[in-house]
């Protein structure tokens, strides 16, 4: 608790600064919308967008609210928020052995495991605080900017699916960090690892012979456009990101348990 | 009850060898000295104790307790400066220590087991940690409310220290403890470990200065090549030991009235109108050499311990020594490195 509790503190700023982005992040997509979304050319250019491009942006027509907050903002949040989550993960346990703090902490009666328990819940609340953040943004802009017709109840759906992918993705990097014993390189690494799962899924998603990608990848299961129409997330979806995610924190458990520090 | 008994320890990582067939025992109580060059395997035996490293083979009781299987009361008991002080740069002195702290509270034991001093201030005595954690900064001439990152390498060191010695562990395993301390903190480092040995706590340090082990140790093992080479009373050791000896005298000498017991390679040269006489002698035999020494015109006279490379060279033959030497030169450049 005390390695969660401190992790958490030390990151706050971090989390600060990527609240920050999100939410103005949030407010340009809104206020955008009169612009963009009922613009009639830019409707037609998005239904002659190749269909890889609308695999990415999520398939809800862009003319209406829902629709275009889907493209702008809902399709890339998991990415954004997944990305944070990569960072944070990849670099926790990399980072203490990388500067040798590893020693000063498991010198003290500190169990291996509750370590990277520590870690991963710490990068975890991060990841939930991001995606709430931004869509709290999201429903107060709507109101701000005066717009109706959106299923605003569903976004907090939404952004749990998100956060789900997201800490699914923190949990491989969280993992990578406990095989990589250089901040900087696992970093890389693990930021590398999830935007190549991402448009790993954009093909899962527009290629019948590739869709299995889909299927193994947490992106896969996020469907922000099925969330939106239907309300609810699907158990599926949600069982496999958390089968994910404790996968490879059983992993980065076991892996770190039985490693030597030198 | 021994505080640390290691049996057949050995590991390997891959094909290098860390420690091979490493055996000893550290009494309770006593300050056991773990001396040998770079790479000799001292920091793989500490690091297993402390099971940071799992060992190939054999095993380590800590305490009485098994280093692998009870780590975490193992842990608990033992106060660990490591070679290299990993702080966390971005908090104040104050802070880590704070930290390293907040992990013993609650849920330390109470007593000092087998082993330790009266009066020892235990993990969970939160008042007596700060009030020893007060004290030591007060010694050690640190402010710690500086950002560690902002600290200079000696400073670190006196944190780590700190951190080490603040709980009143019952085991002190140290790594190279006075590494970037300048002579002054040394004296002072040393003044708390006579402390410690007063209060009957038991104390591993590794080292590579002779000298320093002399001075604190009881014991002290030399590990070569990641096994035990020697295991002796430092007084004992102290006794065999090979000192050099430069003496001036301000006239004629024959060389015949040095040729003593216990002397060794010596020469003596016509220096103006005195001479020059450079041998070296038995520490049991100074006495003697001494006496024979006031005998003669001595003008002047230096007596010089010998250092790391001659005490291998001396029980190891010049292979040893070089290798001594090499550890040393890198060591050097590495000190350079870090400014």
């Amino acid at each position: 608790m005390r390695v969660f509790r401190r992790s958490l503190w030390d990151e706050k700023s971090a989390i600060l600064i990527w609240a920050l982005i999100l939410a103005l992040y949030a407010v340009f997509g809104v206020s955008s919308y009169k612009s963009f979304g009922q613009s009639e050319t830019l409707n037609q250019l998005m239904q002659g967008l190749p269909e890889y491009m609308l695999a990415m942006f999520g398939g809800l027509p862009w003319g209406t609210v829902d629709g275009y907050l889907n493209t702008e903002i809902f399709s890339f949040l998991s990415l954004l928020t997944a990305l944070y989550a990569a960072l944070f993960g990849a670099s926790a346990l990399a980072k203490e052995q990388d500067s040798h703090t590893i020693e000063s902490l498991l010198a003290q009666p500190v169990r291996r495991w509750s370590v990277v328990l520590g870690k991963f819940g710490a990068m975890a609340v991060g990841a939930v605080l991001l995606n709430l953040v931004l869509v709290a943004t999201v429903v107060l802009s709507l109101s701000v900017f005066g717009l109706e017709g959106a299923s605003a109840a569903t976004y907090p759906i939404v952004a749990l699916a998100s956060a789900l992918t997201a800490v699914a993705t923190g949990a491989l990097a969280l993992f990578v960090s406990t095989l990589v014993p250089d901040q900087s390189k696992a970093a890389a690494y693990g930021t590398g690892i999830v935007i190549g799962l991402y448009f790993v899924n954009v093909i899962g998603q527009i290629s019948d012979k590739a869709k299995f990608l889909s299927h193994i990848n947490p992106f896969g299961y996020y469907r922000s456009a099925s969330i939106i129409t239907s309300g609810r997330i699907a158990w599926g979806d949600a069982a496999f990101l958390v089968g994910f995610t404790l996968a490879f924190l059983a992993l980065a458990v076991w892996w770190f348990e039985k490693k030597d520090l030198t | 009850m021994p505080a640390i008994v290691v049996e057949s320890l050995t590991k390997f990582y891959g094909r290098t060898r860390g420690v091979e067939e490493l055996s000893l025992e550290v009494r309770e109580g006593e300050v056991f000295g773990f001396l040998g060059p770079n790479g000799s395997g001292k920091t793989t035996a500490i690091r297993i104790l402390l099971d940071f490293i799992r060992p190939t083979r054999g095993r380590a009781t800590v305490l009485g307790l098994d280093a692998q299987r009870d780590s975490m009361e193992v842990r608990r008991r033992v106060g660990y400066l490591p070679g290299e002080p990993g702080l966390y740069d971005h908090m104040t002195g104050e802070e880590y220590l704070a930290y390293m702290a907040s992990f013993r509270s609650g849920g330390a034991r109470g007593g000092r087991g087998a082993t330790g001093g009266a009066g020892s201030p235990n993990g969970h005595d939160r008042r007596a940690v700060a009030a020893r954690r007060a004290d030591l900064s007060r010694r050690l001439d640190i402010d710690l409310g500086r950002r560690i990152k902002t600290l200079s390498r000696g400073m670190k060191q006196k944190v780590a220290i700190i951190q080490a010695f603040m709980h009143g562990a019952d085991l002190l395993v140290l790594d190279e403890p006075t590494s970037g301390l300048d002579p002054l903190m040394q004296h002072v480092f040393y003044g708390i470990l006579e402390e410690e040995r007063a209060a009957g706590r038991t104390v591993f340090m590794s080292s590579h200065v002779l000298s320093e082990v002399e001075r604190v140790c009881d014991r002290v093992a030399i590990i070569r090549g990641g096994r035990i080479a020697l295991l002796e009373v430092v007084e004992d050791l102290k006794r065999k030991r090979i000192k050099k000896v430069h003496a001036t005298f301000a006239g004629p000498i024959e060389a015949g009235s040095l040729s003593l017991p216990g002397v060794r390679d010596l020469t003596v040269k016509p220096s103006g109108s005195g001479a020059v006489a450079e041998f070296r002698v038995e520490g049991g035999a100074v006495p003697a050499v001494v006496r024979a020494l006031g005998s003669l015109p001595l003008a002047d006279m230096v007596i010089e311990n010998p250092s790391l490379e001659d005490i291998f060279f001396e029980f190891f033959g010049p292979e040893a020594a070089a290798e001594v030497a090499r550890a040393h030169a890198i060591e050097g450049r590495e000190g350079r490195g870090q400014g």
